[in-house]
C-alpha cells in the first residue's frame, strides 16, 4: 500500500479526469512534450486505461528547436510503448527561419501555439489532454481543469464555466474544443515524488551531468548545437548542470546542480528560491506573458 | 505513522475584505513565493498595488489583467503549500456578486472555509451569501477571519459584539466545527504566528487551526463503484471504469447494478497497471464481470441490493450560476454522478432571501439566487441524498442550447410520486391507428416571427393535406391561447409554458395517426429542441419561416408592431427582438420569394411523399 496519500489523491483525480474526458469525447488527444509533465501523464494515461492500450495518439508540437536528447528520448518512447504519435510543425513558420535567441516570442507565436492550432484543426481533435499546472504560473493557477476554447481556439479568461464537484460539463458546440488537464492539482514536488514513486523514465537533461554552457543575461544556456550564435565575449565553459523545465534550448536556462538522481532532485529544490519556471523566457517577455499567450491559444 | 494528505480551503468574504491579501501573505510568510516571483511582484506593486509597502500580496493571488486593472478578484486562484506534514490547497474566490459562480466553484471542491470579514464593516449581505454557499456545497467546518483589527485597535469589546453577530448567522447552519478568529492579514497579526497586540484572544492562530481541523476523510462504508466508462477491448469483453469508494469488493463477489438491478460476479479486477483480487477504497479501478450485462456510463455497480435509491422526481436545492435564468417548465440536461439525462423543472418551491431581493415571484430563479426545486428525469437514475453521500446527491443544470452550467444542485429527496406513476401499457398503439387510416403521422412545426406568415403557410399546407384525404389537425398557437392556455401570458416564463402545453398536445395527435401541423412563434431554441424530443426520428419537421421584421412590421396583420409602438408593456413580450433563429432547421421559406403554394409543394415534395 502507498504511504503518501497526497499522492493516491492527486492520481486518483487525474486518471478519474482522463477517463471522464475520453468517455464524453470523438477525437481526443493526448499533448506529449517530451518533458516531466507530459511523462507523468502519458503513465497516468496507461494505468487508466490498463489491461488496454491508451485509446488516442500522442501528439508532439516539434519547434525543431528542442534539445537533442529529447528527440533521442522522443525515439525511445516511441519504441518502448506502442502508441501512434503524431508530430506537428508548422512548416510556413519553418520557412521563417526564425532565431528563438533573438526573437523568442515571435518564435514561441509562430512555432508553438500557432503550430498546435494547425495541428488540432487538420486532426479535428476535440478533447486535448495536456500536463499543465496551476501552480506553474499565475493565470494558470486560475484556470479551469476542463478549459473551453473557442473555435479560434481562444481562451476567455473572465467568463469561464462553474466547474462543480467533480461533475465536468464535457457539453459544447460543435466547432468549440477542450483543453483538458488532468494534473492542474499537482506540484512540481508531487511530480518529482510521482516520478521517483513510480520509476517513471525521464529525459537525462533533467540530472545533473557536464554540459557546454555559456552564461547570457546571468543565465545558463546549453550549446546544443551550431545553429546557436555564441558571442565574442560568451565563452563555452563546461559546467555541472541540470534543467527544472525543458523547452527550446536557446530559451531554456538551467542551474548549475550536483543532483544525479531524482532522490538528489528533490532534496536540492528544496534549498532552491527561484520557481521552477523562472529558467523559461518565453514567460518573462511581460507581466502577463503566459495569459497573453494562452488567451491566444497556447497550453 | 502520519501520512502526508491534503487539506483544501476556500476564502470568500465580501470585496475588499481582504481575502488576496490574506492568501498572499500566508504564502510569503511559509516561504513560498520564490525569489524570482517577488521580483516580479515588486514590478506589478509598483504598477497596481494599493498598499503602502513595496509588494501588494494579493496581486500574487490576482494574477490576470483584468483582475490587477480593475483591483478585484474574478476568479478562483489555486495556490498549494505544504505545512506541518500537510498539503493545504488554498482556493481564493472573489467577493463582487457578480462573480458568484466562481465562488460556488471553489467551495465544492473544498472541506474547509475561511469567511473574511472587515472589522470595521462587519457583516455584509455578501458574508451572508457566502455563508449559504458554503453550507449548500456539503461544507462542515468553517473559521470566521475578522480581519482587519487593526482598524478597531485590537478592541476586545467591538470584537466581542461582532462576534455575537456571527454566532446568531451561525445558528442558521449545521456547520460541524466553528470558530471566529481576530486577525489582520496586512499586519501579519494571528495568521501564522500568536499575535502579541491580541492577547486577549485565547485561540490558535488561523494556519493552525486550519491543521487542528485536518482533512476529514471520505466516510462512507458502503462499497460501490460509479461507472464513468465502459471499455470494449475486444468484441466479446466489456471493462468498467470508475472509482470504488468504501469497504472493498472482491473477485467472484455477488455485484448489483443500478437503477436496473440486474446481478453478476466479478470476474477480474484490474488496477495499477496489474490483475487484483480486491478493489482499493477511492481509488480507480477497471472491473469485469462474469456475464455480459448492460451496463453504460452511469449505472452504479455495488455489493448491496439496496445500496442506493433510484427515482425520477427529486426536491433538491440549486445555486443558479449562469445569466440565464432557470425557469419553471423548461428542459434541461443534468449530470449526476456520471449520468447525464434530461430533466424538466416542474416547480419553483422556494428562494433563499438576502435582503436584497423582494420579488415572490417563483416561476424562475435568478443568477445567485439559492432556493429549493422539483424536478422530473427523462431516465431513471440510481442516487443517494446529498446529505447520506455528496457524490451520488451533487448535480449539474446544463442549458441544452448553449451549454452553460446553469445551477449547481443537490438532492434533498425523491418525491414518492415517483414510484407511484406508472406509464399504462395500451394495447392499441400509434402504428395500429395510421396503418388504419393509411397514412404516416408527423408534426411539421412553423416558427418564425409574429407576421411572418405561419399561419397563412400552414392553412395552405393543410387544404392540400385534406384535398389528399390526409387526417389533419392544424394547431394554432393564437387560438390555443384562448383555451387551454388562457392562463397564459408573455412573460419569457410563460411562453416556456406555453411551447410546452402546444408540443405535449402535438405529440398526442401525432401517436392518435394524424398529420399536426403547427404555428407557434417559439421564440426559444430550448423549447424547440423540447419539441423535437419528443417525437421520433424523421416523425417531425422543424420550419422555419423566415421573414424579415422589417417585412412583418410592415404587414403587421395582427396590428400588434403598432400596438407594441405605443405601448411598453407590448414591447416588452419582444416581436422579434429576443427571436432565437434556428440553427438547423428542416426547411427555410420565405413568404417574400415564394407563394404559399410553392412553399406548400416543396414541403409535400420533400418530406410528405
Amino acid at each position: 500500500m502507498k504511504k503518501n496519500n497526497l499522492l493516491k489523491d492527486l492520481e486518483s483525480e487525474a486518471i478519474s479526469i482522463i477517463r471522464d474526458g475520453f468517455s464524453k469525447s470523438l477525437n481526443p488527444v493526448l499533448m506529449y512534450s517530451i518533458g516531466k509533465d507530459s511523462s507523468v501523464l502519458l503513465h497516468l494515461a496507461i494505468k487508466a486505461f490498463y489491461p488496454s492500450p491508451i485509446p488516442f495518439p500522442l501528439l508532439h508540437i516539434d519547434t525543431k528547436w528542442k534539445f537533442k536528447e529529447m528527440y533521442e528520448f522522443k525515439e525511445k518512447i516511441k519504441k518502448k510503448i506502442n502508441i501512434k504519435l503524431i508530430t506537428h510543425i508548422n512548416l510556413d513558420g519553418l520557412k521563417k527561419k526564425i532565431d528563438p535567441a533573438n526573437n523568442s516570442s515571435v518564435h514561441t507565436d509562430i512555432m508553438k501555439t500557432e503550430a498546435l492550432k494547425q495541428a488540432i484543426d487538420k486532426y479535428k481533435f476535440d478533447f486535448i489532454f495536456g500536463g499543465a499546472r496551476r501552480d506553474e504560473e499565475q493565470s494558470r493557477s486560475k484556470e479551469r481543469i476542463v478549459s473551453v476554447r473557442e473555435k479560434t481556439h481562444t481562451w476567455d479568461p473572465k467568463n469561464q464555466r462553474p466547474e462543480l464537484w467533480s461533475l465536468f460539463n464535457f457539453n459544447k458546440n460543435q466547432d468549440q474544443s477542450f483543453r483538458i488537464f488532468p494534473i492542474s492539482n499537482w506540484t512540481e514536488k508531487d511530480v518529482w515524488d510521482y516520478i521517483l514513486q513510480e520509476n517513471i523514465d525521464i529525459v537525462n537533461l533533467y540530472f545533473a551531468k557536464n554540459r557546454p554552457t555559456i552564461i547570457r543575461n546571468g543565465s545558463i544556456f546549453l550549446v546544443d548545437d551550431d545553429r546557436f550564435l555564441v558571442h565574442k565575449k560568451e565563452k563555452i565553459v563546461n559546467r555541472k548542470v541540470r534543467f527544472r523545465t525543458l523547452g527550446c534550448y536557446p530559451l531554456t536556462a538551467g542551474t548549475e546542480s550536483t543532483a544525479v538522481n531524482i532522490r538528489e532532485i528533490i532534496e536540492e529544490n528544496k534549498k532552491i528560491h527561484f520557481s521552477e519556471r523562472a529558467g523559461r523566457l518565453i514567460d518573462l517577455d511581460k507581466i502577463n506573458s503566459m495569459e497573453v499567450k494562452k488567451r491566444d491559444g497556447y497550453f | 505513522m502520519t501520512s502526508f494528505s491534503q487539506i483544501k480551503i476556500i476564502t470568500c468574504g465580501s470585496v475588499d475584505d481582504g481575502k488576496s491579501t490574506l492568501v498572499g501573505r500566508i504564502l510569503a510568510e511559509t516561504n513560498n513565493i520564490y525569489s524570482d516571483q517577488n521580483d516580479k511582484l515588486k514590478i506589478i506593486s509598483k504598477r497596481y498595488g494599493t498598499t503602502k509597502s513595496s509588494v501588494d500580496y494579493a496581486l500574487h493571488m490576482d494574477g490576470l489583467q483584468d483582475e490587477r486593472e480593475q483591483g478585484i478578484t474574478i476568479d478562483v486562484a489555486h495556490k498549494y503549500i505544504d505545512y506541518k506534514n500537510k498539503r493545504l490547497v488554498f482556493c481564493d474566490s472573489p467577493g463582487h456578486n457578480q462573480y458568484t459562480k466562481n465562488v460556488v466553484t471553489a467551495a465544492s471542491s473544498c472541506s474547509i472555509g475561511v469567511v473574511l470579514l472587515d472589522a470595521a464593516k462587519g457583516i455584509l449581505e455578501q458574508t451572508a451569501r457566502h455563508l449559504a454557499i458554503l453550507d449548500f456545497a456539503g461544507i462542515k467546518h468553517v473559521i470566521f477571519a475578522v480581519n482587519k483589527i487593526d482598524s478597531i485597535k485590537y478592541n476586545k469589546k467591538k470584537f466581542t459584539k461582532l462576534k455575537k453577530k456571527i454566532q446568531t448567522l451561525f445558528s442558521n447552519y449545521a456547520f460541524v466545527s466553528k470558530f471566529i478568529i481576530p486577525i489582520s492579514a496586512l499586519n501579519n497579526e494571528n495568521i501564522v504566528k500568536k499575535s502579541q497586540k491580541i492577547l486577549w484572544y485565547k485561540g490558535k492562530n488561523l494556519l493552525n487551526q486550519i491543521i487542528a481541523i485536518g482533512s476529514k476523510d471520505y466516510i462512507s462504508s458502503t462499497p460501490y463503484i460509479t461507472v464513468q466508462h465502459v471499455h470494449r477491448p475486444n468484441n466479446k469483453t466489456r471493462h468498467y471504469m470508475g472509482i470504488a469508494r468504501g469497504s472493498s469488493i472482491k473477485n467472484k463477489s455477488e455485484i448489483f447494478v443500478f437503477p436496473s438491478r440486474l446481478k453478476s460476479k466479478v470476474k477480474n479486477i484490474f488496477f495499477d497497471n496489474k490483475k487484483q483480487s480486491s478493489t482499493t477504497s477511492n481509488y480507480p479501478v477497471c472491473i469485469e464481470t462474469e456475464n455480459e450485462l448492460d451496463i453504460t456510463r452511469g449505472d452504479i455497480i455495488s455489493l448491496k441490493k439496496d445500496a442506493v435509491e433510484t427515482g425520477n422526481c427529486f426536491n433538491a436545492s440549486v445555486v443558479i450560476t449562469s445569466q440565464d435564468n432557470l425557469y419553471s417548465g423548461r428542459q434541461y440536461l443534468i449530470r449526476i454522478h456520471n449520468k447525464e439525462t434530461y430533466a424538466t423543472v416542474t416547480k419553483i418551491k422556494k428562494k433563499v432571501d438576502f435582503g436584497s431581493e423582494n420579488s415572490q415571484n417563483l416561476k424562475e430563479l435568478l443568477v445567485n439566487d439559492i432556493g429549493e426545486i422539483e424536478f422530473d428525469t427523462n431516465e431513471t437514475i440510481a442516487f443517494l441524498p446529498f446529505g447520506t453521500a455528496k457524490e451520488l446527491g451533487a448535480f449539474v443544470i446544463i442549458d441544452i442550447g448553449n451549454h452553460n452550467v446553469i445551477a449547481a444542485g443537490k438532492i434533498n429527496f425523491a418525491l414518492r410520486r415517483s414510484g407511484n406513476v406508472f406509464q399504462s401499457n395500451l394495447k392499441i398503439n400509434k402504428k395500429n391507428r395510421s396503418h388504419l387510416i393509411r397514412q404516416t403521422p408527423k408534426c411539421i412545426w412553423f416558427t418564425g416571427i409574429s407576421g411572418s406568415g405561419k399561419t397563412t403557410i400552414g392553412n395552405a399546407l393543410e387544404q392540400k393535406l385534406h384535398s389528399q384525404r390526409k387526417l389533419t389537425y392544424f394547431l394554432d398557437a393564437d387560438n390555443l391561447r384562448l383555451g387551454i392556455n388562457k392562463d397564459l401570458g408573455f412573460s419569457q416564463n410563460d411562453r416556456v409554458e406555453n411551447i410546452r402545453r402546444v408540443a405535449e398536445i402535438s405529440k398526442l395527435m401525432v401517436d392518435a395517426g394524424l398529420i399536426v401541423i403547427v404555428a407557434a412563434i417559439s421564440p426559444f431554441e430550448n423549447e424547440r429542441n423540447f419539441a423535437k424530443s419528443l417525437f421520433d426520428k424523421k416523425e417531425f419537421l422543424e420550419i422555419f419561416v423566415n421573414t424579415p421584421l422589417s417585412v412583418c412590421k410592415i404587414r403587421d396583420s395582427k396590428g400588434l408592431y403598432k400596438k407594441s409602438a405605443k405601448d411598453k408593456f407590448m414591447s416588452k413580450i419582444g416581436l422579434g427582438s429576443n427571436y432565437e433563429a434556428p440553427k438547423k432547421p428542416d426547411l427555410i421559406v420565405s413568404t417574400e420569394r415564394e407563394s404559399s403554394e410553392q412553399i406548400t409543394d416543396r414541403i409535400l415534395k420533400n418530406f410528405l411523399t
